[in-house]
């Protein structure tokens, strides 16, 4: 859990596990942007992302009394959001292609400093955001869990249900992939390949 | 530029997209909510049901042994 040593975050857990409000608050501060972040990226639309965002909350509530006292906080709301997203999809059929560029995701943020900082940050943003976008939801979660959320590989993989070589191999494609829809040039994209994950 | 510096700057520019907010009030909403509903869930209570069986069984062998005891004459 970023910013919370391992010792802090299962005492955290304990706490859930008694029911203590006060542990759900802290979870809430440390993680609630996080998975609206990753929903939002996942989902491309606002208003999915905040219903599956009180969803995952809702959840942890319903199991707070019933977390396993080893429980990584992390992965295991990720790997809920993740859940909720992917049945959100099934049940609606909806197709990635046409989420594409609908939303207006973009806001917020750290302010660039000049109209001109502006302009270029939005539009650089916007390109990546639009490229992430319409990457394949596999690899677009696979980016998100790990070079976003700073998820180890094998946390990402525990949150997709696939192994941990299995996460590897969709990340190298996805940068691939990304670099492709980035345009990227050829020796930088055979460059990507090598990239340690 | 090498291409490495290129793969980096890629993997970066990722990193670095700017967080997206989610609605304020809604999330206090929803916070106030979930607090609402973990001071009202019932706490976890030691579990009953393993002691009440064994509680049983050993009131049950204890009769066994008695009745047996009993038949013998030994009681």
């Amino acid at each position: 859990m970023n910013g919370m040593d391992r010792d802090s975050e299962l005492a955290l857990v304990g706490r859930l596990r008694a029911g203590d409000p006060d542990a759900f608050d802290v979870v809430h501060d440390c993680f609630n942007t996080r998975l609206f972040n990753f929903l939002a990226r996942l989902s491309r639309r606002r208003e999915v992302a905040e219903d599956l965002l009180e969803e995952t909350w809702l959840r942890l509530v319903a199991r707070a009394a019933h977390l396993q006292v080893d429980t990584r906080l992390g992965p295991w709301l990720f790997t809920v959001a993740r859940n909720l997203y992917v049945s959100y999809r099934r049940s609606r059929m909806l197709e990635d292609s046409h989420a594409v560029g609908l939303i207006g995701l973009w806001p917020s943020g750290s302010a660039p400093s000049s109209p001109f900082d502006l302009a270029v940050a939005s539009e650089a943003g916007r390109r990546i955001d639009a490229a992430m976008g319409a990457l394949p939801l596999a690899y677009r979660e696979a980016l998100l869990l790990v070079v976003v959320e700073g998820l180890r590989p094998a946390e990402a993989a525990s949150v997709c249900g696939i192994s941990p070589e299995a996460m590897r191999q969709r990340l190298s494609r996805a940068r691939v992939a990304l670099a492709a829809s980035l345009d990227v040039d050829e020796p930088a994209l055979a460059a990507l390949n090598e990239v340690p994950t | 530029m090498t291409p490495d510096d290129a793969a980096d700057l890629l993997l970066r520019s990722v990193d670095q997209l700017p967080p997206l907010h989610p609605d304020e009030r809604r999330s206090a909403q929803v916070r106030a909510r979930c607090r609402a509903q973990m001071r009202r869930a019932p706490k976890p209570q030691p579990r009953l049901g393993p002691v009440l069986f064994t509680s049983l069984c050993v009131i049950y062998v204890s009769a066994l042994v008695l009745d047996v005891l009993r038949l013998r004459g030994v009681l």
